[in-house]
């Protein structure tokens, strides 16, 4: 812990310069020695490479281009994946749905992670009536059902991704304060805080130095843990008119209408479902490794 | 403390109220006409016309929502169903035991399951159960329910023919619901309870505990569990209130006659009054069990009811 | 890694399921209580029962619930077939504005008493009060009755519908109906029909029982158990585990359970259209030339096969011809075959020779039954060099867009049935506004469509009929695209006629 007195203050910056530094560069050692996080890392920088390079590969005409009389191929060699009801190659439709189907399972919880950090960072800071009128906010926001929070935003904003991104962190906002403010609670956090308050420190530094590393855990958990709930709750809102359009393919919507033909189809539903799986895997792994090599590093 | 209990039970008049007008508004705000999607897309103008008449939906929006929450406030009126035209409250409330059982079984097996096993994999940290167990979590966490629920309908109703494939009629009929909601569901909390004790822990009570003499157990479940606790029992109180509103596909896919679908073919037909008896409902029991959550957080840890006697600060 | 191998086997497990073949399913299951199946007819209910009381429904399974437990005058099928059931005949005066009825004698209510023309006079005028069945009493200017066992209706002027309506809405009793909320909440009357209610479940199930009381020959099913049912894959699914005896079957699971041998099998006619509808108010469909082409790009059997897997009937107007009376058969009136070259040749004319684009995208549900022909139309249009977006917009949402043309072009499906008067709305001037969502407006169709309600001869008003369809589809006001069959599947023992109500079904 740095000293508080003004004769050492040069002194202590330096040290706490090659605290970060060093702190920094155990969670990286902490982080790689961690095999499981480190294959979450390149699956997760696979699939990103795979959405964004395999869509210039493969023109995106074959992903829309119908062809009635070959609907329902079984996997071959002219569809390695098959085709769906409309006769369409579902590899190419795999490959571009990639790329929607990751944004929209990462922004939104990177969006809604930062935001929940903030908001229920400042509740517990500052307490009192500011602490009470954020939670009942959020209260208030839950309450709404989802449907109709939807319908409110398409009758107000109109279709598209950006829109669709909007809203699903908007309605992952109130869980993630809530989530915060009880993590912080819940762990010693409080007596960092106390300690830091008695050390003269403003309230942003509180909030980045010690709330933050200990929130970051749990929260990275809460978060990424949501992923595939994320990407279908973009499918159910396209079905409301807010989201991707057809016949553009997204792979919560591939997932979502395979259902009506599993028993006459059943591979229709192998690779979204695969797909989905992949992402929240490597998303998680590459989470829990980045939270347990910070811990490392605050033991 | 218990000042600050009495305040919080107040606040939930006003967040409530606010609630209702909220969701009012937004209903009487976004496109769709009640009468012709009662009535019917082929019904006559004129029908149509006479419909909304007969439930004033010709009226100014403030009117109608004076009207309406006068009507809540005197006589605890929630109005007609625009369906049924039975009334609302009691149409809604016969909607909540199917809901209410899969909720509570599906967040009781949940954290039956998957508390234990983050416990366990927080107690062999970085062994192979601890892999085993996150990998586990992880893939429970990547499937959706309805999928689950669809698979093992297929199974067990259909090829085995053991458990009913709809309705709720008997007690089987919740079996598969529940488990579809529970696995799933657990995969938060294998992993909030690995977690959280993993933070525990390692706190310097703990270390004093063990120091004291402590039995390992007790040192376990009585110092570690009774604080890691905590964000799980703000996770399974989250999770019954949203499975309450929440489960409408698990509901679907089982034909149960629950609250969640009652309410989304409410808002596609545009049956303002059950909506709002729905959301009202919901709204009610959520921000108890939020209270009740906060409540028992202060009785829990001494340090956050001091935050309340204190009054924040 | 051993949490590898434990995925793979997850996986092979998952890959196994699915692939487990649903004919062994079916072959286990299905064979149960046969015995017992014989009394009781256990049919599914895909929306959740509102009420009894038949002036307020406007429901599939309150109808299809109703015409068991009330009746009117005549009972008349989905195909215009009448059966007398409160009457015993009537007459219609030669100017078409005064119709008697004479009512059968000693007709029980099934709560006490016997029926008079007290409670005729008194549900028509119930009937009167209710947005959902006052419009089938359009045209009338009162009701008398001269004596106990007759009833006349006075018209305004002749209305060749009248009847049909009429027949629409059910006698109640009013002593035991009188002092009833609308709706009937909690209670369940019954009125003079063949069947009663014997448990009242709207949200679960409702079980209705054989009334011994009744006037006309007694129902062959002495029980029948409506259970309620999410959607059609929870009814088959239910069928397949033997816990119901018919179903519904969608598209893709046809080929599947017409090829089991322990089902019996058929697809029924219904008169619900699918087509494409235009704002002939907007550009660029204000002119007739690309709404033309529209109906020239348009291949209906790609349509037919990806949507319905080619369980359809393609239509030249919104209406089926097979169900419909007065909608012309295919070669009576002007068709559009598919013919891309003429579609290009009438853009070029229209002054788009090299194709357009579309500002507004082409509306429709998210469900299947929309969701396949809007992207099929998406793909045609642009082989004829017509580009276009998709939408997808909520359904209370789209039919209010739909309604106040605030669109472009779009897909819907609508279903109105028994006579071809009724299309007067979707295609006149008057139905702008209302069902007229095309915004189409012509008058010679306008003036066939009031002359065809101005005779009571049926091969008249055929020839009117045709005028106006032919008319509108050569202005290509909509572009119809095909009627539904729905396939169905039952118990090998049913004799199930899907036009008539459930009292004609039975086992064999």
């Amino acid at each position: 812990m740095p000293l508080d007195s003004s004769k050492n203050k040069s002194k202590n910056k330096k040290i706490i310069n090659i605290n970060n530094k060093t702190k920094f560069l155990e969670a990286w050692r902490a982080f790689k020695s961690n095999r499981l996080a480190l294959i979450g890392l390149a699956a997760s920088l696979a699939l990103f490479a795979l959405a964004f390079g395999g869509s210039l590969a493969i023109p995106f005409d074959n992903a829309i281009k119908q062809n009635i009389s070959q609907r329902f191929t079984p996997p071959c060699l002219e569809h390695p994946l098959g085709t769906d009801g409309l006769g369409r190659d579902m590899l190419a439709r795999m490959l571009h749905g990639a790329k929607v189907s990751l944004t929209m399972g990462f922004i939104p919880m990177a969006a809604s992670m930062l935001a929940g950090m903030f908001f229920g960072g400042i509740a517990v800071l500052l307490g009192g009536w500011v602490e009470n009128l954020i939670m009942r906010v959020c209260d208030i926001m839950t309450c709404i059902p989802a449907i109709l929070l939807a319908l409110a935003m398409v009758a107000a904003l109109g279709p598209g991704l950006g829109n669709v991104l909007v809203a699903i962190t908007i309605a992952s906002v109130p869980d993630l304060t809530r989530y915060v403010r009880s993590v912080i609670l819940g762990i010693a956090g409080l007596e960092y805080i106390e300690a830091a308050r008695a050390c003269g420190a403003s309230g942003g530094a509180i909030i980045v130095r010690h709330i933050l590393p200990n929130a970051m855990g749990p929260l990275l958990l809460g978060a990424v843990s949501n992923i595939s709930g994320m990407i279908m709750a973009g499918a159910g809102l396209s079905y409301l008119g807010l989201g991707i359009q057809l016949p553009n393919p997204e792979w919560g919507a591939m997932l979502a209408e395979s259902q009506s033909y599993f028993l006459r189809a059943p591979y229709l539903m192998v690779a979204p479902g695969i797909a989905i799986l992949v992402s929240v895997f490597a998303f998680n792994l590459a989470g829990d490794g980045l939270r347990d090599a910070l811990d490392a590093k605050l033991r | 403390m218990a000042r600050h209990a009495l305040n919080r039970t107040l606040l939930l008049i006003p967040s409530l109220f606010l609630v209702i007008f909220l969701i009012f508004a937004i209903l009487n705000l976004i496109p769709g006409d009640p009468g012709r999607m009662h009535l019917g897309i082929e019904a006559t103008q004129e029908a149509v016309d006479m419909f909304n008449r007969q439930f004033g939906l010709d009226k100014p929006f403030l009117t109608r929502f004076t009207t309406y929450v006068t009507g809540i406030a005197t006589r605890f009126d929630f109005g007609l169903s625009y369906r049924t035209r039975e009334a609302v409250m009691p149409a809604v409330l016969s909607r909540v035991p199917p809901t209410f059982a899969i909720a509570l079984f599906g967040v009781s097996g949940a954290v039956l399951f998957g508390v234990p096993l983050g416990v366990l994999a927080a107690i062999k940290r970085s062994t192979l159960t601890d892999t085993n167990v996150t990998a586990l979590a992880l893939l429970l966490s990547a499937i959706p329910n309805f999928w689950l629920g669809l698979m093992l309908l297929q199974l067990f109703s259909v090829v085995l023919s053991i458990l009913p494939t709809y309705g709720a009629s008997s007690w089987k009929s919740f079996i598969l619901p529940s488990v579809a909601l529970a696995l799933p569901g657990s995969s938060g909390f294998i992993r909030l309870a690995r977690a959280t004790m993993l933070d525990v822990v390692h706190q310097e009570y703990i270390t004093t505990a063990r120091a004291k003499g402590a039995p390992e157990y007790s040192v376990i479940w009585r110092h570690a569990f009774r604080n890691a606790a905590l964000p799980l029992i703000n996770g399974a109180g989250l999770m019954f209130a949203g499975l309450l509103g929440g489960a409408v596909i698990i509901e679907a896919v089982f034909s149960l006659p629950g609250l969640g679908r009652l309410m989304v073919t409410a808002i596609q037909q545009r049956d303002i009054p059950i909506v709002m008896g729905c959301a009202i409902f919901l709204s009610f029991v959520f921000m108890a069990i939020i209270l009740i959550i906060d409540l028992i957080y202060a009785a829990l840890d001494p340090r956050i009811k001091l935050r309340y006697q204190k009054g924040g600060k | 890694m051993s949490h590898f191998k434990r995925l793979l086997a997850f996986f092979a497990m998952l890959a196994l399921l699915a692939a487990c073949s649903p004919k062994d399913a079916a072959g286990t299951a299905g064979a149960t209580g046969s015995e017992t199946k014989k009394t009781v007819l256990r049919l599914p209910a895909t929306t959740t029962f509102a009420t009894t009381d038949p002036h307020y429904t406007a429901q599939n399974s309150d109808y299809l619930l109703n015409d068991l437990l009330y009746e009117s005058f005549y009972y008349i099928d989905n195909r215009g077939n009448a059966d007398p059931r409160l009457a015993t005949s009537y007459e219609v005066s030669e100017d078409g504005t005064v119709y008697t009825y004479h009512l059968k004698e000693g007709v029980k209510w099934q709560t006490g008493g016997t029926l008079t023309s007290d409670d005729v006079i008194y549900s028509i005028n119930r009937a009167l009060e209710s947005p959902y069945t006052s419009s089938y009493l359009a045209g009338m200017e009162e009701v008398t009755a001269p004596d106990s066992n007759t009833v006349v209706f006075k018209l305004s002027g002749m209305s060749p519908t009248f009847h049909i309506n009429l027949c629409r809405v059910y006698i109640l009793s009013k002593a035991a109906t009188e002092g009833l909320d609308t709706g009937f909440a909690n209670a369940y009357p019954g009125g003079t029909g063949p069947f009663s209610i014997k448990e009242w479940l709207p949200d679960q199930k409702v079980t209705v029982v054989r009334n011994n009381d009744y006037h006309g020959k007694p129902g062959s099913v002495e029980e029948m158990s409506f259970p309620v049912l999410a959607d059609t894959i929870a009814s088959l699914r239910a069928f397949e585990a033997g816990e119901i005896d018919l179903t519904q079957v969608l598209a893709n699971d046809w080929e599947r359970i017409k090829s089991n041998d322990k089902y019996k099998t058929s697809l029924q006619e219904s008169t619900s259209v699918v087509f494409v509808t235009m704002n002939n108010q907007q550009a660029p469909f204000d002119n007739a030339l690309v709404r033309q082409a529209v109906n020239y790009a348009i291949d209906k059997q790609d349509m037919l096969d990806a949507a319905v897997n080619g369980n359809g009937r393609p239509q030249s107007t919104i209406g089926n011809y097979e169900m419909v009376f007065g909608i012309p058969k295919p070669g009576e009136i002007f068709e559009y075959s598919f013919d891309l070259e003429k579609a290009k040749s009438l853009l070029a004319q229209a002054g788009y020779p090299d194709g357009l684009t579309l500002d507004t995208p082409i509306y429709t549900l998210a469900s299947d039954e929309f969701a396949i022909p809007a992207q099929v139309l998406q793909s045609q249009l642009a082989n004829a060099g017509i580009k276009a977006e998709i939408q997808t917009v909520e359904q209370s949402a789209l039919i209010s867009d739909y309604i106040t043309g605030n669109y472009g072009i779009g897909i819907i499906a609508l279903s109105m049935d028994l006579d071809a008067s009724i299309f007067a709305v979707p295609y006149s001037t008057d139905g702008i506004d209302g069902l007229n969502i095309a915004r189409y407006s012509n008058s010679i169709v306008d003036e066939s469509f009031i002359k065809a309600g101005q005779t009571l001869d049926e091969n008249e008003r055929k020839e009117f009929f045709k005028t106006a369809f032919d008319q509108a589809s050569r202005d290509a006001a909509y572009a119809p695209l095909y009627s539904m069959q729905i396939p169905l599947a039952m118990d090998k023992g049913l004799y199930a006629d899907i036009d008539k109500s459930y009292y004609y079904w039975g086992w064999n």
